[in-house]
């Protein structure tokens, strides 16, 4: 397609995606995780550039909403992400340094809005163990603790132990 | 039970294949790898070489050897590495986030842990569609699926 471009300083037609393009494109994380489709893209009233995507991940999940610091790259076939967004580690296993799974990830608090975890809340069976940040070893496919780390754990009949 | 020692040195922190046997094997990635099933030894030096793992029902078991074991703790044991072998089954992704295929097998340097080529099946109507092999130099990151740092036409024409 021919065009006239009219421009300053931006840069050139050739160089710019369309974000019709990118309406229903996957987005993937940093390790290739598939964390759902663009629904929407947002954009800055005051400076008109791009300031993050919605993010549809199925019928019975909610809709995120993820900034543009942490994208990694924009192409015409999806939005790949710097981070591995800490909200997908529900249901991740919780594994004590000595090798004990504790429970399944029920619920991750972070640092504001931000993707850092502020705290996570493993549960098995009644009981619910908090974790904060600092006791935390590895995120990967489960969660490694640290060593001597205490959990905090809370029974249904027994609050904070 | 009290027992004698012949050793000619303390065997008080010494662990047995009991502790051993039927432990969880977690890999550096927290990915659950499989169940030890047996202890491994050299019958000449008498030495502890490695653990055997059984991946679970209709899977080929796993040798590992004793570098690649990071400790042997209560519960589990941890091992220093992501074992190679899990990436088969992960989706291949261009870096543009394009699909390539499916890792259907890897070339190995020799037994060691390290990944010389990826074989991928790319994702076809014709099931008799022609596997790629894909360097490993040609991985960016490997997470629950596998990113590249090339363009799919670039794997394309190498074909």
């Amino acid at each position: 397609m021919e065009i006239d471009s009219i421009i300053k300083k931006e840069a050139g037609f050739d160089k710019t995606i369309g974000l019709r393009n990118l309406l229903r494109k996957k987005v993937l994380s940093k390790g290739g995780k598939v964390v759902g489709s663009v629904c929407e893209i947002r954009i800055s009233p005051r400076s008109g550039s791009l300031e993050g995507v919605m993010v549809s991940r199925g019928p019975f999940q909610k809709t995120l909403y993820i900034g543009r610091s942490y994208f990694s790259h924009l192409s015409n076939d999806s939005v790949i992400l710097n981070i591995e967004p800490s909200l997908l580690l529900m249901s991740s296993l919780v594994v004590t340094f000595e090798g004990k799974v504790i429970g399944r990830v029920c619920e991750v608090s972070r640092k504001g809005e931000s993707n850092e975890i502020d705290f996570i809340t493993a549960r098995k069976l009644f009981s619910k163990f908090t974790i904060s940040n600092s006791g935390i070893k590895s995120i990967g496919k489960s969660i490694i603790l640290r060593q001597g780390y205490h959990v905090t754990k809370e029974s249904f009949w027994k609050k904070s132990e | 039970m009290l027992q004698k020692s012949l050793s000619g040195r303390s065997l008080n922190n010494s662990i047995t294949s009991d502790d051993i046997l039927g432990k969880e094997v977690i890999d550096k990635d927290g990915g659950f790898i499989g169940v030890v099933e047996k202890v491994l030894i050299d019958p000449s030096l008498l030495e502890f070489i490695g653990i055997s793992v059984d991946k679970g029902f209709l899977r080929r078991g796993l040798s590992i050897g004793k570098n690649y074991i990071d400790k042997v703790a209560e519960h589990a044991i941890f091992l220093k590495i992501p074992v190679a072998y899990e990436i088969r089954g992960k989706i291949v992704f261009d870096r543009d986030g394009k699909e390539v295929g499916v890792v259907s097998g890897i070339d190995l340097y020799g037994e060691y842990n390290r990944i010389k080529n990826l074989i991928v099946k790319p994702y076809s109507l014709f099931p008799l569609v022609k596997e790629i092999e894909i360097p490993y130099s040609y991985v960016r990151e490997v997470g629950d699926n596998v990113m590249l740092n090339v363009a799919k036409s670039v794997l394309e024409k190498g074909k």
